[in-house]
Formats: structure tokens, sequence, C-alpha cells
């Protein structure tokens, strides 16, 4: 049985389950927005390194909202024994990593379509040239922050302080993929690859390659009992 | 029925530690093909245990458990699809219709014809009327049907069911008797844990009784079913004493 099939069956129930109870993007969405609106309050009009201090905002809000996101959507595979569900089925354990890589992947940047251009507006940032490389970090960004969340996720669905838990394991070892995203974002703010953004721009990559090469390698071990 | 090739369960020496407590201690089991297995013993004596090791959802900390002659720990997809499997949870999504979950889990078994299975597993267990309904409106019963429909969508030719009667009503536990019975076919393999002995009599072709995660009865349940459940009962009140 190929990966493809059964991961893209997982994602399409997760998208019809969202449909219906509309959980993760609607809770996620009204948080994140609340973040980028305080921020835009706070936020200093002129001045420079402003695109630095708005990067930085932008990628917390993104973090937390992919946290936010991927507990939920593993937590409604703990209820009513679903996850094993999946685990019985004949589907290879990679394509049930796949399946909600691509799930978490989407609420995540379905939030990041929907904030972006608000942040963008109420903090009155010009990308202009750069805007490509803001889309370009969103992308390969949440990649590397989703790739090891849904793996920590899995980790964490069995503990008692799920939520509390998924955080902690995921913060530190997204350090290096936020700070490469904030660095390429900050000169996307600025306006285009400045000196210095290629090193950043193939650290992210170099991230989510590694690390997806773990998730997929691993994810068979993390749910065993 | 499409063929397939002679099957059996076969647990070598499998012991389940959870940290220090055993779950399952050095439990060898034969089950060929064509058995209908009641698997009992009281609360904490390992059968949710024995039947999650052989679903493959637990891995035994030492021993083997084998399905047609494969170590589970190294099943494929093949072999995975060759066992339907009821839990105490109904593995249902409760916020989807009874439809969705069955296509879901049709697709993910990879059918080749997912409709029609749902069509058949629905019409078998009675549950097309309420295709269409949420599984959270749903009663205890219907659920439970709706999960041995989701656990047959592919016809296994192994079927673990855990504890499939709690919280069904006598009809509908007697509905699941007579399924069980139609199911326990000589090609299938039927292994049902219990905690009615009365039940247990009243199909099963072979009673497992647990005790501290070790084998304490395994005998074919045929005309003495009486002496059986004395047996058993007997069992029972000594681990209450112990």
């Amino acid at each position: 049985m190929s990966w493809l099939a059964p991961a893209l069956w997982l994602a399409r129930k997760d998208l019809r389950l969202e449909m219906k109870t509309r959980d993760v993007v609607a809770s996620v969405g009204l948080f994140v927005l609340l973040v980028v609106v305080t921020a835009s309050f706070a936020f200093p009009t002129g001045g420079a390194g402003r695109e630095g201090v708005a990067a930085g905002v932008l990628w917390m809000s993104f973090l937390f909202a992919a946290l936010l996101g991927m507990g939920r959507s593993m937590a409604i595979e703990k209820e009513d024994a679903c996850l094993e569900g999946l685990l019985v089925s004949p589907a290879p354990r990679e394509a049930v990593f796949l399946g909600k890589l691509l799930t978490n992947l989407g609420f995540t940047f379905a939030v990041e379509v929907v904030i972006l251009p608000v942040f963008i507006a109420l903090l009155q940032l010009r990308p202009g040239g750069g805007l490509w490389l803001l889309v370009l970090s969103a992308f390969l960004g949440t990649l590397g922050l989703v790739t090891v969340g849904t793996l920590f996720a899995a980790m964490a669905v069995n503990t008692r302080g799920r939520e509390a838990i998924l955080p902690l394991l995921v913060m530190p070892v997204s350090v290096p993929i936020m700070v490469a995203a904030v660095k390429v974002s900050q000169a996307g703010f600025a306006g285009g690859m400045g000196e210095g953004t290629l090193p950043w721009l193939l650290l992210m990559v170099g991230y989510d390659a590694l690390f997806l090469l773990v998730a997929l390698a691993t994810f068979h071990h993390v749910t065993e009992e | 029925m499409r063929e397939r090739p002679a099957l059996g369960i076969s647990l070598e020496q499998v012991t389940k530690a959870f940290g220090a407590q055993l779950a399952l201690d050095h439990v060898d089991l034969e089950i060929p093909q064509g058995s209908f297995v009641a698997v009992m013993g009281a609360n904490g004596a390992g059968k949710t245990t024995l039947l999650r090791t052989i679903a493959g959802i637990a891995v035994p900390t030492s021993g083997s458990v084998r399905i047609a002659g494969v170590e589970m720990r190294r099943a494929g997809p093949r072999l995975r699809a060759l066992i339907g499997v009821v839990a105490h949870e109904t593995m249902l999504y409760a916020d989807l219709t009874v439809a969705e979950n069955l296509r879901f889990h049709a697709g993910l078994f990879g059918l080749a014809h997912p409709r029609e299975a749902v069509e058949r597993a629905s019409e078998r267990l009675g549950v097309t009327p309420v295709l269409d309904r949420p599984v959270r409106a749903l009663s205890r019963g219907t659920r439970q049907r709706v999960a041995l429909a989701r656990a047959l969508l592919h016809d296994p030719a192994v079927l673990l069911l855990d504890e499939p009667y709690t919280g069904l009503d006598e009809a509908a536990a007697a509905s699941l008797s007579e399924l069980l019975e139609e199911l326990a076919t000589p090609e299938r393999i039927v292994l049902v844990t219990l905690h009615d002995v009365v039940r247990a009599m009243a199909g099963p072709r072979r009673l497992v009784v647990l005790s501290g995660g070790r084998v304490a009865l395994d005998t074919p349940i045929d005309g003495r079913s009486e002496d059986i459940a004395e047996t058993y009962l007997g069992l029972l009140r000594q681990e209450v004493r112990r």
C-alpha cells in the first residue's frame, strides 16, 4: 500500500471534520488575530529595526497558531481511540504521519493566509518586492515547525498534560527554524534578499529536510505501545 | 468469499510489562483458523492487553505473536488487512456521520469498492437507516453496531472484540450474539473478551481464562458448560481472595 492514498484519506477526513466543527481554524485564527491587532497598537509606526520586530511578532503568532492547531488535531484522534483505528488499519504508519502533517500544514497555512495581509496592513509595512521572500519563509518555516510539531503531538497525545507538554517539546527543537524564519521574514519586510539572507534560507531547507526524514523514520516507534 | 491461506494465531512466551506491572506473563496460546474463543478473567487480568498485542497495537516486551506464521512486529499492510478490531472504545469520529466514518475506514483499508463495502457492512449490521446521522447522536448500542460494521468492512479473517457487550441492552446483546455466531465460520478466527460467563458458554467454542496475566484455564466449551462455568467462577473467587 502506498503512503499517498491513506495520507490523503486522512487529510480529507480532517478537513471534513474541521468544516463541521470549525474547532481549529476558528479558535486559532481568532487567537492569532488578537495577537496581531494587539501588536499593531504597541508597534512603533516608524524608525529603524521595525522589520526585525515585526518578523519576531509574526513568527511568535505563527508558532502559537501551529501549536494550538496541532494539539487539537491530534487530540481528535485520541477521542474514542480513533488513533488506534488508524494504527490497526493496513495504512503504513508513515502515511498516518503524512496525513496528519498535511492536515496541520493546511490548517496553519489557512490561518497564515488570513493573518499575513492583516499584519502587513495593520503595521503599515511595505514589503514591496520582498513579498515573495515572506511567502517563502512562511512556507519553509511552517513546514519545519509543523513537521516537528506533528511528531511531538503524537508523542504527547498519550500523556496527561498534553497541551502543556507539546510546547515544551516543540519550542527548544524549533529554535533554529524560528530564528531563520525571523531573519528571512525580516529581509522580506525590508524589501528583498539582503546580505546574509541566503544562508538562513538554506538553513530552513536543511532543517525541513532533516526533520521530515527523522519524523518519517521514527513515527512508527512514537506510536508503539 | 475470496480464498485465503490457512492462518492461525500463535503466541509464544508473550510478556507485556507496563513499568514494573506485568500485564501478560509468559503467555502461550495457539488459536487455529476457525476458532471462536472467549477470553475471560477478572479486571486487570490482561484480557485487553492480550487483544491489543494480537492486533499489533501493543508490542510485547518479550516473546512473539505470529499470525499466519508472520511476526506481528514485522506485520506489513497485507497482514494487518486480515485483522478487524472492535475495541472498548468505538474508534469512530463522533462529529462525522456513520457513512463518513465507514467510507473513511474503507478508504484507509484501500478497498477497491469502498461504497459497496460500506453498503454491505451497514446492511449486515442494520445501520443503513442511520448512515446520515452523526455518530454523536447514536445510542451506545447503535454505536457498537457501527463499530462492528467498521471492523467488518474489509471482511477480516481475524476478528478481535474487546468486551463488545458493554452498555448493550438485552435485545442488542442477543443480536450481537447471533451476529458473532454467524461470523464464526471455519475460515475466520473470532476472539472476544467477556465478563459474562453465561455468554461465554452460549456461543464460543473455547474458553481461555487469564489470571494475573497468565493463562489459568484453556478449555474447549463442549457439553460440560456447567462444569467449566463452575471452574471459572472458582478461579475468580481465588483471584478475589488474593
